[in-house]
């Protein structure tokens, strides 16, 4: 699944290790969420878009359409 | 990214997995070398206990050496830095601990008695300290991240499929004479070396094994 993590982190001026400390994960949990090797628990995710202020469907972008999606 | 960082990532990788698989080698070699000649040929489980045991002891001490000097840690273990190794180091450290108490319980149990090494009633302590070591060691780092758990989840469900597998083939073989019986020091590394296995397997298709 394609994510803004990084991006937004970025925006606020944040390390990886700031991230995580402020979510209370491990930094390499940070790294792998940015680089798409692990997709996050729904809390997670949620304490993300909290976060950065974001929704979380902008934050994690989900290309999938519904296959009886009309 | 670019090619020429992917490259050297690569390079990294392929070291350390070279240099651990030959100094684990070079470890069992001369365990065996030592004590082969105690050990009764037609029982595979010291064996199999010993390559668990080297293998649990080298990862607790590389982990345990990395915490004590970060700077150097983070050269030969999947760290972005030392700092890294320092903000983990809570949890890492009981990770460590168990890791390498789970090595030395194997070695002491399959070198003991039978090695030469300890009396039985040594042997049965120093196992037991051990285990009573590992199950507080756990204890200690139960509140772990959430993708060190979800890896944990995915290497235990791994290794009991592949182990209902083996021991379906195995127990099928020694039932009819094809193998030799397994002692339950065989069947509890057998399952240590398989969930180490697994740990590995599940982060490499994580991506996770590749350098940052």
């Amino acid at each position: 699944m394609e994510n803004r993590v990084k991006a937004c982190r970025e925006r606020m001026g944040w390390s990886q290790g700031e991230l995580a400390r402020r979510l209370g994960v491990s930094r390499q949990t940070i790294n792998a969420v940015e680089t798409d090797k692990y997709d996050p628990s729904l809390p997670l995710a949620l304490r993300m878009a909290k976060l950065f202020a974001a929704p979380v469907d902008q934050l994690f972008i989900d290309h999938w359409t519904g296959e009886h999606s009309e | 990214m670019n090619a020429t960082v992917d490259k050297k990532k690569i390079h990294t990788m392929l070291w350390r997995m070279i240099a651990g698989a030959v100094f684990g080698a070079a470890m069992t070699a001369v365990f065996l070398l030592i004590f082969q000649p105690r050990m009764d040929p037609g029982d595979p489980s010291h064996m199999i206990a010993i390559i668990a045991g080297i293998s649990y002891l080298l990862i607790g001490l590389s982990v345990g050496i990395g915490l004590v000097a970060p700077n150097a840690g983070s050269r030969f273990l999947n760290v972005e830095d030392a700092d890294e190794l320092r903000e983990e180091r809570p949890k890492l450290r009981s990770g460590a601990i168990a890791c390498a108490l789970i090595g030395i319980f194997l070695l002491v149990l399959a070198l003991g008695p039978d090695g030469g090494l300890l009396s039985r009633a040594v042997t049965f302590w120093f196992a037991a300290a051990c285990l009573a070591g590992v199950i507080i060691a756990s204890f200690m780092s139960r509140k772990t991240d959430e993708l060190t758990r979800q890896i944990t989840l995915e290497a235990s469900a791994g290794t009991l499929h592949i182990a209902l597998v083996v021991l379906a083939g195995w127990a099928a073989l020694a039932e009819l004479g094809y193998a030799p019986l397994l002692s339950p020091l065989g069947l509890v590394a057998g399952f240590a070396m398989l969930e180490l296995i697994a740990i590995f397997a599940v982060s490499a298709t994580k991506g996770l094994m590749t350098p940052r």
